[in-house]
């Protein structure tokens, strides 16, 4: 099975060059395959879920959870994706939805992806994702949950969430015979608050001028990691981000060997292989400084409410409910990393992010910060043409000249 | 018909009611009505996008983007307020886009469950009474339980007058036109009940007392999102075929609502709006599917034309497995994806010809 074969090459592959050298990033690709291989353990139950739920819950119950936009991304990064749109589109999946969600969908008309015994979706982010996550359901011949996500954060709707977490649980154990043990789960929500601790301080060093570390790096990293932050696993890729991080703002390295412009990257990386950011880093000297999907909008979680406090988290991700949570985290992301410009790719499909566009670049004209909006499919490189976007890029490089 | 057509226009003109515009078929408009209030459907302009794709990507819903058109164009009857619903991403962003960029002075969107439970129930009986109390905090007014049980009853009234034109439209299909209906329920969605229920009541107590002669036609189902421009169904009868019945926004799921004669107020608003006749944003892709096959056996339907709106990801995504329905069924079907203006109807044109004449 391909997935299988993809996870222990990447698991293999990247265990040796971890012996040769000990980096975060390959460490965090590491244990990311790691948790892919205990798809195909049969000492674990599957999962596929959309991007933001309750992955403790989940792992407090044997359930090894992935989000199907994983998927998308993995298969466009082998540069593999265009056969499953193919396949999605073959099937009768409209080519304006989001590539992310039809690749997955492509490559489960394939029989690409295990076997899940679980599938959940929420409602946020998106449609499309919940969607998939139900097309899955179809297709792999098994029930579907669905989350909620309330609008607003209140005590009543943490509730109501907190009541759907509930029969969540039972709708898990009911498909995998597992139940919940809260000793568990409050175990894991230790280690996640450990790492996700660790992770503000890498991302409170991102801050520096030089930023120690480049946009490549930090590709998809709160989203992979969000996978791994409550294993124990998680905390030592922190543990290592953080001493490297740490060694190069001590010795003022800046990732870039000349950092001349810093931005902000808004949402959605492109998945397949381009050269956007190497040609802003090489003949601009412009680094990603932060991503917007890497900003850590939480509290520690509290252990002893472990259902209140995860459903507090989801209901106030930025991409939640009023829009105003998301542009002010952008508007402080702008000033708090002192950026020159920020990037927003407008991913073809994602209604939710592209329907806002004007709204975030005129926010962050208030802190005068440029934007620009990047046409492109994340996920489908077959109408992808680096140099007209590269053209539009060095415009905006040089307005910010 | 047409004097009917002549009357609702003469009320649209008058300006002396206080608007409040809506969008979603989720719209407590019960709510809005016990207010003192006129619900108001905003529909789109039937021309190409233009303003509002400065605003928004052009990949968004177009029923979303024109509505935003009108307004920056300031092409809509003048509003107290407008009430959205978090119905899908696109409508999520009309309310930001709609609150930043228009002179508006009321705003309120209601949270509404795609999941049809116990719990949903509750939670949207609670978005049903933070409207509820927004209203009269907005406009400094009480909206007693009374009054309100007084406006349930007339909409009550309404969707059986709309159910009974429906049925009528079975049996008399050379005197109630497809387009005719069109315009019906977008008057429905704009004109007082109190004065709408009397006017259709009466032309529906003329119609029934006349002698239709029925011609044999091949009978069609329209299902899909939303149509507010007739073109499409013009077309379909031009080519020599009834459109029967339909499964839309703007037609059916408009009065497929059932309220509870007794109960508290809220509680039956509650539970009626998300029990309704679903559109694709409900999850279950199955209960749409199944409201199709009630409506082709019902209305022994020979064809189906399955009209959405591009970029409508909860209508498409259904797509596969109402095409695969539909086959298994030996219905045939024809899909269309349209910008929901007639600009495009051209192309539209020459498919629905084809796909009528398959009909025979």
């Amino acid at each position: 099975m391909m997935m299988k074969e993809y996870f222990d090459n990447l698991v293999d592959g990247l265990g040796k060059k971890i012996q040769d050298k000990r980096t975060a990033r390959r460490m965090l690709i590491h244990e990311t395959g790691r948790l892919g291989q205990k798809m195909f353990d049969s000492q674990y139950s599957v999962a596929w879920t959309t991007v933001f739920v309750p992955f403790e819950i989940f792992q407090a119950m044997g359930v090894v959870a992935f989000f199907v936009e994983f998927v998308g991304a993995m298969l466009a990064n082998a540069g593999l994706a265009a056969n499953f749109l193919q396949r999605a589109e073959q099937e009768g999946f409209s080519t304006d939805g989001c590539s992310y969600h039809r690749c997955v969908l492509g490559a489960a008309l394939e029989k690409l992806l295990p076997d899940p015994q679980v599938l959940v979706g929420a409602t946020c982010p998106c449609d499309g994702g919940l969607k998939s996550v139900h097309e899955l359901g179809h297709i792999h011949k098994k029930d579907v949950f669905t989350l909620q996500i309330p609008y607003e954060y209140s005590k009543k709707t943490v509730q109501y969430l907190v009541s759907q977490y509930r029969e969540m649980i039972d709708y898990i154990t009911e498909k995998t015979g597992r139940n919940l043990d809260i000793d568990k789960l409050r175990e894991i929500i230790r280690c996640s608050n450990k790492s996700v601790e660790l992770i503000r301080q890498v991302f409170e060093m991102c801050k520096h001028i030089p930023a120690p570390i480049t946009g490549k790096e930090l590709k998809n990293f709160a989203i992979i990691f969000a996978l791994i932050s409550s294993y124990p696993e998680g905390i030592e890729v922190a543990n290592q981000y953080v001493k490297e991080l740490e060694d190069k703002v001590s010795k003022n390295i800046g990732g870039l060997s000349e950092e001349k412009y810093r931005l902000l990257w808004i949402q959605n990386r492109i998945q397949f292989k381009n050269r956007l950011i190497e040609n802003l880093e090489e003949r601009f000297g412009a680094n990603v400084v932060i991503d917007e999907l890497n900003h850590i909008y939480w509290d520690s979680l509290d252990e002893n409410k472990p259902l209140e406090a995860l459903a507090k988290r989801q209901i106030l991700h930025p991409f939640n409910g009023d829009l105003q949570g998301r542009v002010k985290i952008l508007k402080q992301q702008a000033v708090e990393y002192k950026v020159n410009g920020a990037i927003h790719p407008s991913h073809w499909g994602c209604r939710q992010s592209c329907g806002a566009r004007k709204i975030f670049r005129d926010a962050l004209a208030e802190v005068g910060v440029p934007m620009i909006n990047l046409d492109v499919d994340c996920v489908d490189e077959r109408n992808f043409s680096e140099g007209q976007l590269m053209t539009r890029l060095e415009g905006f490089m040089e307005m910010l000249r | 018909m047409k004097e009917f057509i002549q009357y609702c226009e003469s009320i649209l003109i008058q300006s002396n009611r206080k608007l409040i515009g809506y969008f979603c078929t989720y719209t407590p408009l019960e709510i809005i009505h016990a207010a003192g209030l006129t619900p108001h459907r905003i529909i789109g302009l039937d021309k190409p996008v233009q303003g509002a794709d400065g605003y928004m990507h052009a990949n968004i819903c177009p029923y979303v983007r024109s509505c935003l058109d009108c307004a920056l164009e300031g092409k809509i009857s003048p509003l107290e307020g407008v009430v959205f619903v978090n119905s899908c991403d696109a409508m999520r962003r009309l309310y930001n886009v709609w609150q930043k960029y228009t002179p508006s002075n009321f705003h309120h969107l209601i949270d509404l469950p795609k999941r049809q439970g116990n719990l949903d129930e509750l939670y949207l009986k609670l978005e049903f009474e933070k409207f509820r109390e927004s209203i009269e905090k907005h406009f400094s007014l009480l909206i007693p339980q009374e009054v309100l049980g007084k406006s349930i009853a007339l909409y009550r009234e309404m969707r059986s007058l709309l159910k009974r034109l429906y049925t009528l439209r079975q049996e008399k299909s050379e005197i109630i036109k497809a387009s005719d209906i069109l315009k019906i329920m977008n008057y429905s969605t704009r004109i007082p009940p109190e004065l709408f229920n009397i006017s259709l009541s009466s032309l529906l107590e003329r119609i029934e007392g006349t002698q239709d002669r029925p011609v044999s036609k091949p009978k069609i189902l329209l299902v899909g999102s939303i149509i507010h421009h007739p073109s499409i169904i013009k077309i379909i009868e031009s080519c020599g075929a009834a459109v029967v019945n339909d499964d839309l926004c703007s037609g059916s799921r408009i009065f497929e609502i059932d309220t509870e004669i007794e109960g508290e107020p809220v509680e039956v608003l509650a539970k009626a709006y998300l029990h309704k006749a679903p559109c694709g944003r409900m999850i279950i892709t199955e209960n749409n599917i199944k409201r199709i096959g009630y409506l082709i056996n019902m209305y022994q339907i020979e064809g189906v034309i399955h009209y959405t709106l591009k970029f409508c990801d909860n209508v498409l995504y259904n797509i596969p497995r109402t095409k695969m329905f539909l086959n298994e069924k030996g219905i045939k079907s024809l899909f269309i994806e349209g910008d929901y203006t007639s600009s495009s109807i051209g192309q539209v044109r020459t498919r629905v010809e084809a796909f009528i004449e398959m009909l025979g």
